[in-house]
């Protein structure tokens, strides 16, 4: 991740909320023409990151630049060129879907003779121009979600910031606003900063991620970087005979690795950065597992996310 | 801003036609029919030269705006609207003013139609020789008053609707706050010390109406210049604390 090429760039960001730290010395760089997922449960400071990227909440400490500019002496240029989705959909639900989007549509001064077929396309696109008359308030909490997606997209921007986009989206749905962001970015240029909870989501469609908890930045790096970081080594597939569920129960209860999957005959386990894959076999024999082969697994970033908050909080998540 | 402005008014109007339900609709339709056509029947063919005309044509459409006035920024929080709004390009001056003038036009809108009203239902019950109408003067004075008192109700409603918790809480207030300016300065005026009321009807007494005119339509002016100023600080801080 390049300075020079930087479309999203924090220093030191830090935010206080009546004495309790929102943020804490968060120092990200996100490319332009990439997409950047932000990973973290709940209360973790993402969308508090995403208000401060916007220049909608002043940093205690540190500075923050998007697409060049100061959030704290340009903010309103950021939010001109940049599209949001924030946690609520911000719809008018007295509105139509046309009126929802017509009047965004003139607050970025799209002109009129633009507007009806700007509209017009992004409607269609998501299949509701035929229901674009009806009242939002009365639509599935999905087909909103489609509306307010198509909302922030109607000026072009270049960087869209999508605070969990797919929370309420079927599969379909899910899957196909995937394939339009990925469209976006590849043939657009735009640049997505993404939070979500879905880890999959982010292993399928981001370039990069950062992993927040309790205000403070506990990995980054690209998807690969993240995957193979720290204990990959460690995470092996296990064959053996089948295992009954009391000695399954006493392997998830042993300490120095974690299952990540199993069936009744297949283990994915990740061992702690201390301890050798020997040692957790050994543990595994002595509680009766009949071990048939052994082999190095790729660890996914669900583990990989696990594994941060596991040894950062000390819990079994 | 002009056209974030306009958008915003846009909205407003879009969202009142469609927003109020049945009930609040037919309420504002007896209420507009009571004061638009019964009240001037009732009182008769010298309605327009009654002081009470030009309480009612400007005090009716600034309390019928309290209900309106309250939704525009504690609704918009409710809702979870106002956040995407300040996540956009529009400047927080744009907001504001978008909704201030919506405020106003709606209660210049009322006092309009009550008017247009007034003039039918008076020539239709009481109609001789000439058109039953106001002067130009009294025109051009009620054209002042109700914009500067629109003005003031919607900055006041306004600074309550940025600081309300919920639209009940802000309309609850807002109709006190109302309430207590329509009764408030007829009983300080009553009561005021003999020597001081004298001195002031002296002063205004001494001076042309143009001249009191003017010193009021100032007064007016800073006085909505000061509250806007508050608004926009109160803006900043409060809103943002979505």
């Amino acid at each position: 991740m390049s300075k020079e090429n930087s479309i999203i760039r924090t220093n030191g960001l830090s935010l206080n909320f009546l004495n309790v730290a929102a943020l804490s010395d968060l120092s990200i760089n996100v490319d332009a023409g990439t997409i950047f997922g932000f990973l973290g449960p709940n209360g973790a400071g993402k969308t508090t990151t995403i208000k401060a990227l916007l220049g909608l909440i002043k940093p205690t400490t540190g500075s923050a630049f998007v697409m060049g500019y100061n959030t704290q002496s340009s903010s309103e240029k950021i939010r001109a060129s940049a599209g949001v989705l924030l946690e609520h959909n911000g719809l008018y639900e007295m509105l139509s879907a046309e009126e929802n989007l017509e009047y965004f549509a003139r607050i970025w001064a799209i002109p009129a003779n633009e507007r009806k077929a700007r509209i017009k396309q992004l409607l269609t696109h998501i299949g509701l121009w035929e229901r674009r008359k009806e009242k939002v308030g009365s639509w599935s909490k999905g087909m909103k979600q489609k509306v307010a997606i198509m909302r922030c997209l109607l000026h072009r921007p270049k960087l869209i910031f999508l605070d969990e986009p797919t929370s309420g989206l079927d599969p379909v749905s899910t899957a196909s606003l995937r394939n339009d962001l990925l469209g976006m970015v590849r043939d657009e240029g735009v640049s997505i900063f993404l939070t979500t909870h879905n880890l999959d989501e982010v292993e399928k469609m981001c370039n990069s991620a950062g992993i927040i908890n309790k205000g403070q930045l506990l990995a980054l790096g690209t998807i690969d970087d993240l995957k193979n970081a720290g204990d990959k080594a460690n995470v092996y597939r296990i064959s053996c005979n089948p295992v009954s569920p009391i000695v399954l129960n006493q392997l998830q209860i042993m300490k120095g690795f974690t299952i990540a999957e199993y069936s009744v005959t297949d283990f994915k386990v990740s061992a702690d950065e201390s301890i050798s894959i020997s040692v957790v076999v050994q543990k595994m024999i002595e509680a009766g597992v009949e071990i048939i082969a052994v082999n190095k697994a790729e660890r996914s970033l669900e583990e990989f996310y696990l594994s941060v908050m596991n040894k950062n909080y000390g819990k079994r998540y | 801003m002009v056209s974030d402005i306009k958008a915003i008014v846009w909205k407003e109007w879009r969202e009142f036609f469609f927003q109020q339900s049945i009930k609040s609709k037919i309420q504002t339709i007896v209420l507009i029919a009571v004061i638009g056509v019964a009240l001037p029947v009732n009182k008769g063919a010298h309605w327009f030269d009654l002081p009470f005309f030009y309480g009612v044509a400007v005090m009716g459409p600034v309390l019928m705006m309290v209900t309106v006035v309250c939704d525009l920024f504690v609704g918009e929080r409710e809702r979870h609207t106002l956040e995407t709004l300040l996540a956009s390009r529009l400047s927080d001056k744009s907001i504001v003013l978008g909704k201030i003038l919506f405020a106003v036009s709606y209660a210049t809108s009322i006092t309009a139609l009550l008017i247009a009203l007034n003039i039918i239902a008076l020539n239709l019950a009481y109609y001789k020789s000439s058109i039953l109408i106001f002067s130009p003067r009294s025109a051009l004075i009620l054209t002042f008053i109700n914009f500067f008192t629109a003005f003031l109700a919607a900055l006041i409603g306004i600074a309550v609707s940025i600081g309300a918790k919920t639209v009940k809480q802000g309309q609850l207030t807002l109709t006190v706050s109302f309430l207590i300016l329509v009764l408030l300065p007829p009983l300080l005026i009553k009561n005021l010390p003999n020597n001081f009321t004298h001195v002031f009807s002296r002063f205004y007494n001494s001076i042309s109406s143009v001249t009191a005119f003017t010193l009021t339509a100032l007064i007016l002016i800073v006085v909505n210049l000061a509250i806007l100023k508050f608004i926009l600080y109160r803006f900043k801080t409060m809103a943002y604390n979505f």
